[in-house]
């Protein structure tokens, strides 16, 4: 139900943890984005640096010296040696560089706050207050208003960076006073009315503690018994200046609340340190010790090598596998984020249609992610709520559609016991797209199982329903199961052996009927005299068929070593094999990341490599990349080309047409047309390049013949035809020969014109 | 379907005696001719026998604006 796919893809957004803040973010609980600091430093660019900095702190220059650094000790670094040193960068942001000029609108707000004592937590109180518009008068009873730190000038806290993160109240309503001892008790306040909140320094609350008077207040919100009284309660006895400054920044974000009325509490869970699921992974990181600084603070070059050390960690690692990714530079989470707007929103373009039916389903991030994020179901989803809503584009997905019902249909579909048997013990399944890529391998796969098996192997041809199920077309799915499901039934059921690893997989997970591999089969009986006696090495490319499989695998590793091949495994191999883009029918939807993606498959393997899906052979031939299938080593190899669109359907018919005239003796009647169509290679081109079969076009003469709807070009003499098939029409430009046609041109689209 | 689409494509071709049908034996002269395509429908006008009635749609107008207007039907 739309509804429940729906909910699904959300559910899988949750799973993609990218946007979880790195832990020295995480850790820190104003959440300052260290990552970013360390990236703009390790660039040089220290103002943007800067910048960060000051969106995350309201007193920059100063934490930047006395905060205690829990990023420092959570940084993901200390996993492998030194954490990033990421104050002494962020000090240096701050010393190097130049601010950034922001226009900030100040509120004008009539309310005053008192702040009671001096220190960080003072000072940090009155600035956040200020900033927000707010009276701030703050008295202290120390020389100034540092309070408590005034002792660590300059030695710890450099004068420069007090008094430059005092600057920004330059222009603010905020006054200093200081006061007498006696005049700091918040008691004197209470009721004089001109204070609409009372924030009482963490210096304070420990000179009130001393004389016994201890004020207890929320843990979060820093609200004391005495509504407008705000302070850090006994935490503020155990001293930590990061603590003092969140404390403060937590009480000031009250006390705003307070004093406009607004709830206290709401939308403030992430205040504080967090935990993160962000996953980094640290492999072939050669570890670098931490730069020193030759004085007593970094350089701008010690700075920038320092920061160079981190690691920018971010997960990535399933983006790191698929070029459908790389290529529209997203990772899951944000994948999903806009396929749910463009299936709920009512958006000018639907742009993202073309995204959702570019992801192949091929399971390898899932595989691949920390948290099993899975994108094959969330695509899976996605379309059918498209075909649900009526969204989905028809050129999407139909041709290959057709293309699946023509192998189940009268043309290809085949079911027979072996010649001169009752009975079946096996059926062969070789698939229909070994038909059609590789039909002398089918064939003799097919007669060396029958020679070597007992018991009668049987041949079933046609397709599995896989471009179904890509689609996601779900009644046209079960519909070709079932036509598969009788007529194994109608041979006694026997045990399917595939050639396809995508045929293993559906059979495996949508059917009751038992299947296995021609490989399994091989590594049990042996190879046939045909196989190969090879040398050298073969670079192993599994297909997103087999990726559950690990049988499988392992017996065609078993396969090609028996056969005197060394395996050389590519990066993402076995489980974590990247798709060669036929699979979610990514060729077809979107023929650019298709092929990226088989370029991506094919470039990571080091020397010729050894498939054992029909596509990934054919699409990996079709970029000139070195290949050769299983069956190839076994029964014979062909030259390394990709077949075309007709060829493909030309072979499904022919070798079925010669195996059963051949090895059951039946004579099939193949209707050939009544004229030669000529049609040379720049046309060939084209029409594969525009999807237009030579069948389309033979019917297109055909019926052009049959009402004579011929039209001339008297402009450059050619004859036209045009013929709908389908959802589409063709239009052929040729040329007349005595006993036929030679064809110039094709073209096609699926507009209907239709005379008024 | 936005304006925008519908003014993209409203055109008109007049042939101007370039194509003949050979079936009537006569040119195909500019017809009105509505184009179907997902629920949407656009008024043109194209070079159609005035006899048989067959429209023509040259290769430019299939691979330039037809399929232009198709996609972005398609992406509704
Ligand atoms: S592996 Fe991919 S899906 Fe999983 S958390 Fe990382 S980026 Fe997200
Ligand atoms: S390596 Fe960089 S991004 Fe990762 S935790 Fe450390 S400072 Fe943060
Ligand atoms: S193509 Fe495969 S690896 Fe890439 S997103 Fe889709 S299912 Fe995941
Ligand atoms: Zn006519």
């Amino acid at each position: 139900m739309r509804s429940d796919d729906q909910a699904r893809i959300l559910e899988l957004g949750e799973l993609c943890t990218q946007e979880d803040p790195p832990l020295c973010n995480a850790s820190c609980p104003f959440h300052v984005d260290l990552r970013g600091v360390c990236g703009a430093a390790a660039a040089g660019d220290f103002k943007k640096g800067r910048a960060l900095l000051e969106q995350g702190l309201s007193l920059p220059r100063m934490m930047a010296r006395l905060c205690e650094a829990p990023c420092r000790d959570a940084c993901k670094y200390r996993e492998i040696g030194d954490p990033i040193q990421t104050r002494q960068i962020a000090d240096a942001c701050m010393r190097f560089g130049a601010e950034t000029k922001t226009r900030t609108f100040l509120p004008k707000r009539t309310q005053q706050a008192l702040i009671l004592g001096g220190g960080l937590s003072g000072l940090l109180a009155t600035v956040e207050l200020a900033k927000k518009g707010f009276r701030v008068h703050m008295l202290h009873s120390s020389e100034t208003p540092a309070g408590s730190l005034e002792p660590l000038i300059p030695d710890v806290l450099p004068q420069e960076a007090m008094d430059g993160d005092l600057k920004q109240l330059q222009k603010l309503p905020v006054v200093f006073e200081r006061v007498d001892p006696e005049k700091m008790d918040p008691q004197l306040y209470l009721d004089n009315g001109e204070y609409q909140a009372i924030f009482i320094s963490d210096d304070q609350y420990r000179v009130l503690a001393e004389r016994g008077q201890k004020i207890e207040s929320d843990p979060k919100l820093r609200q004391s018994e005495i509504p407008n009284v705000f302070c850090s309660g006994q935490e503020a006895l155990q001293p930590s200046f990061l603590g003092e400054a969140f404390r403060a920044k937590q009480a000031a974000i009250s006390m705003d609340r307070f004093m406009q009325g607004v709830k206290m509490d709401s939308g403030r869970e992430s205040e504080g340190p967090l935990p993160t699921k962000l996953y980094t992974n640290l492999e072939g990181i050669v570890p670098r010790p931490r730069v020193e600084p030759a004085g007593n603070q970094y350089t701008e070059e010690e700075a920038i090598e320092e920061a160079a050390r981190c690691l920018n960690c971010q997960c990535l690692e399933c983006t790191k596998a698929c070029a459908f990714m790389q290529h529209y530079k997203k990772y899951p989470k944000t994948f999903i984020k806009e396929f749910h707007n463009t299936l709920n929103f009512t958006l000018a373009n639907r742009m993202h249609n073309i995204v959702i039916n570019s992801c192949a389903e091929c399971g390898q991030c899932k595989v691949i992610c920390p948290n099993d994020c899975d994108m094959k179901e969330v695509t899976e989803c996605s379309r059918r709520i498209m075909i649900g809503d009526d969204k989905m584009p028809p050129s999407a997905h139909e041709f290959a559609l057709l293309d699946m019902q023509f192998s189940n249909g009268e043309e290809f579909f085949t079911v027979r016991h072996q010649p001169g048997h009752a009975e079946s013990k096996y059926v062969f399944f070789p698939g229909c797209q070994l038909a059609a890529t590789a039909p002398d391998s089918l064939r003799a796969a097919y007669e060396d199982l029958a020679n070597r098996l007992e018991g009668g192997v049987g041949l079933i041809l046609g397709c599995c329903g896989a471009i179904g199920e890509w689609a996601q077309r779900v009644e046209l799915f079960k519909e070709q199961l079932k036509k598969i499901t009788a007529a194994w039934e109608e041979l006694g059921k026997p045990e399917f052996i595939t050639a396809c690893p995508t045929c293993y997989h559906i059979f495996q997970t949508f059917t009751e009927i038992p299947v296995t591999g021609i490989w399994q089969v091989m590594c049990q009986i042996g190879l046939p005299e045909t196989a190969q006696k090879g040398t050298g090495i073969l670079s192993i490319h599994d297909s997103c068929g087999a990726r559950n499989y690990k049988e499988v695998q392992d017996c065609v590793r078993e396969l090609a070593s028996r056969m005197g091949y060394e395996v050389e495994e590519p990066k993402f191999s076995g489980s974590e094999t990247p798709c060669c883009g036929f699979g979610g029918l990514t060729a077809f939807a979107n023929r650019e990341v298709g092929t990226e993606m088989a370029a991506f498959a094919a470039d990571r393997c080091q020397h010729r490599s050894l498939t054992y899906c029909a596509n990934c052979r054919d699409r990996f031939a079709a970029l000139d990349r070195p290949t050769v299938h299983l069956l190839e080593l076994l029964y014979g190899e062909h030259e390394l080309r990709s077949t075309g669109i007709s060829l493909r359907r030309k072979n499904r018919i022919s070798v079925r047409t010669a195996m059963l005239k051949e090895l059951w003796k039946e004579e099939i009647m193949v209707a050939e047309p009544n004229f030669k169509l000529i049609i040379p290679d720049k046309v060939k081109a084209i029409m594969e390049d525009r999807m237009i079969l030579e069948s389309d076009l033979i019917q297109l003469f055909q019926k052009a013949e049959d009402d004579n709807s011929f039209i001339l070009d008297v402009e450059t003499g050619y004859l036209m035809a045009s013929h709908r098939i389908g959802n589409v029409t063709f239009w052929a430009v040729f040329t007349k020969t005595e006993d036929g046609y030679v064809l110039e041109n094709a073209y096609s689209y699926r507009m209907l014109a239709k005379e008024f | 379907m936005s304006t925008e689409t519908r003014d993209q494509f409203y055109g008109s071709v007049d042939p101007k005696g370039r194509y003949v049908c050979q079936k009537c034996n006569v040119p195909l002269v500019k017809t009105p001719v509505q184009l179907l395509y997902l629920h949407a429908g656009f008024p043109v006008e194209l070079p159609a026998c005035p006899v048989c009635g067959q429209v023509l749609i040259s290769e430019d107008l299939a691979l330039g604006r037809v399929l232009h207007v198709e996609k972005a039907l398609e992406d509704k």
